[in-house]
């Protein structure tokens, strides 16, 4: 994605302190990883943390951002649906599920969410590169 | 629902590696204490623990000949490319968000079926919302909804919150911190939204033992269907409701959805019902019931919700076990070409 000002006026996805501190100590343990904002079943609202690689990126992820060195994706389907609202990375307690490697000892990575307001909205809606969905 | 994959995996002369969610290894470990001196050593196996090292560990082994997963979307779509590497079949289901919608002829009379309408509608907070076909979506049609949720209302009001061992409880906690701080976003996130709370939205004040439970109150949220609380799985008991003006409105918004694992239909018209069952993209439809599971009904979504089906009989025959033609000539003669 290009913008206008090489930056994104509105980030699309931002983590706190401490999912920060997890992912620099999860790549300092496993290397380059990324996270996959999941859906459906069970725990399905949670980003999934995977070692870069494991999973195939294909022509319907939308790249929503970086955080902390690490790409944040979601699938344009999803991203359709979600895009009204910034992601924001945090650290829960207890094991994750799924195949997503834990946060730390007992902890897991969690998406907070935030409604964009109206100036935002329109903010991200002037930014090139919009993903078409 | 782990006997959902077992059984047909047994019956088809198969060995079987389990993996439970990290969260309820539990009760799979009782299913194993009963059934574990029946079937012969290391038929059965199971395997607890952290997913992230365990399961793609078990996903890639070139000693697992079919995969069968529940969860959410991305493990879902590891699990297919993973099968896709080894070439084995893999069966996914991934969940859904389940439209149940409630035509206006169910308040035609004032009687036992009314009742069971308004019951189906309550259904949402059965097991606390975690089930997968969870009927999470009510789609109300404009011209009953006022008199239509008034009872619903009063219905999901009663609803007894306590200890799941007490035989007076009809709703106990949900699974773990994690769940119950998800579902608390959601409704935050639902609110943000302009969604409007009818009910609940809370946990329950409750005293003793139960007062740091993970209990939810069963809730309610009126928006419309492009809100995120209309969009994604909760997993928990919260509704999201919403009307339509006619049929073709109501199955526009019962298909506008990522998924496709169950549906709810309610009305007095027997034509109308069939209709909508045709149409809602979903691998299953209940009418004028919710949440039943016979054995021999396919089970499985559309969409997202996942590829293929289970608890049929050819769940059996194409998934655990092999179709092959075995052709057989009983004589002696050569066919006489060449």
């Amino acid at each position: 994605m290009t913008y206008e000002d090489g930056q994104p006026p509105v980030d699309r996805v931002t983590a706190t302190p401490a999912a920060l501190d997890a992912l620099a100590r999860v790549r300092e343990q496993r290397g380059a990883v990324i996270l996959y904002q999941s859906g459906g079943c069970c725990d399905g609202s949670l980003p999934v943390c995977l070692e870069q690689g494991d999973l195939r990126i294909g022509g319907g992820d939308v790249l929503l951002g970086s955080v902390g060195g690490c790409p944040v994706y979601i699938d344009d389907r999803q991203y359709a649906v979600w895009k009204h609202t910034q992601l924001i990375i945090d650290v829960g307690a207890g094991e994750p599920e799924g195949f997503s490697l834990p946060a730390g000892d007992d902890r897991h990575f969690i998406t907070r969410s935030r409604v964009f307001s109206a100036t935002e909205l329109a903010a991200l809606r002037a930014m090139k590169g919009e993903p078409s969905s | 629902m782990a006997a959902w994959k077992l059984a047909p995996a047994l019956a088809g002369g198969n060995c079987a590696v389990l993996k439970p969610a990290s969260s309820t290894p539990w009760s799979i470990l009782k299913l194993a204490e009963l059934i574990g001196d029946i079937v012969p050593p290391g038929v059965l196996n199971i395997v607890t623990g952290p997913g992230g090292e365990i399961g793609k560990a078990l996903a890639t082994s070139r000693r697992i000949a079919k995969i069968a997963f529940t969860g959410e979307t991305v493990t879902g779509r590891l699990i297919m490319q993973y099968a896709a590497e080894n070439i084995i079949p893999s069966t996914t289901e991934l969940g859904g968000k389940s439209p149940n919608v409630f035509f206006a002829d169910v308040m035609d009379a004032d009687d036992a079926f009314l009742d069971k309408a308004v019951e189906g509608l309550v259904l949402y907070a059965f097991n606390k919302g975690e089930v997968c076909t969870c009927p999470s979506r009510a789609l109300i049609q404009e011209s009953i909804y006022d008199r239509f949720m008034e009872r619903a209302l009063e219905r999901i009001g009663r609803i007894r919150q306590g200890n799941p061992l007490d035989l007076s409880t009809q709703m106990g906690p949900q699974n773990s911190k994690q769940q119950l701080d998800k579902i608390r976003s959601y409704v935050d996130i639902g609110l943000q939204e302009g969604a409007e709370l009818l009910i609940g939205g809370k946990q329950p004040e409750l005293d003793g033992e139960l007062a740091d439970g993970y209990f939810f109150e069963p809730t309610v949220l009126k928006g419309h269907n492009k809100m995120r609380v209309f969009q994604e799985e909760i997993f928990g008991p919260v509704l999201a409701v919403t009307t339509f003006r006619d049929e073709a409105d109501a199955l526009e918004i019962a298909n506008d959805t990522l998924y496709g694992l169950g549906a709810g239909v309610w009305t007095r018209n027997g034509s109308l019902a069939y209709r909508m069952g045709r149409a809602i993209k979903a691998g299953r439809v209940w009418t004028n019931c919710y949440h039943q599971y016979p054995a021999g009904a396919a089970f499985g979504g559309y969409k997202m919700s996942g590829v293929g089906r289970e608890l049929y009989r050819e769940t059996l025959t194409e998934h655990y076990s092999q179709t092959k033609s075995l052709l057989v000539s009983y004589s002696d003669q050569p066919l006489g070409l060449f």
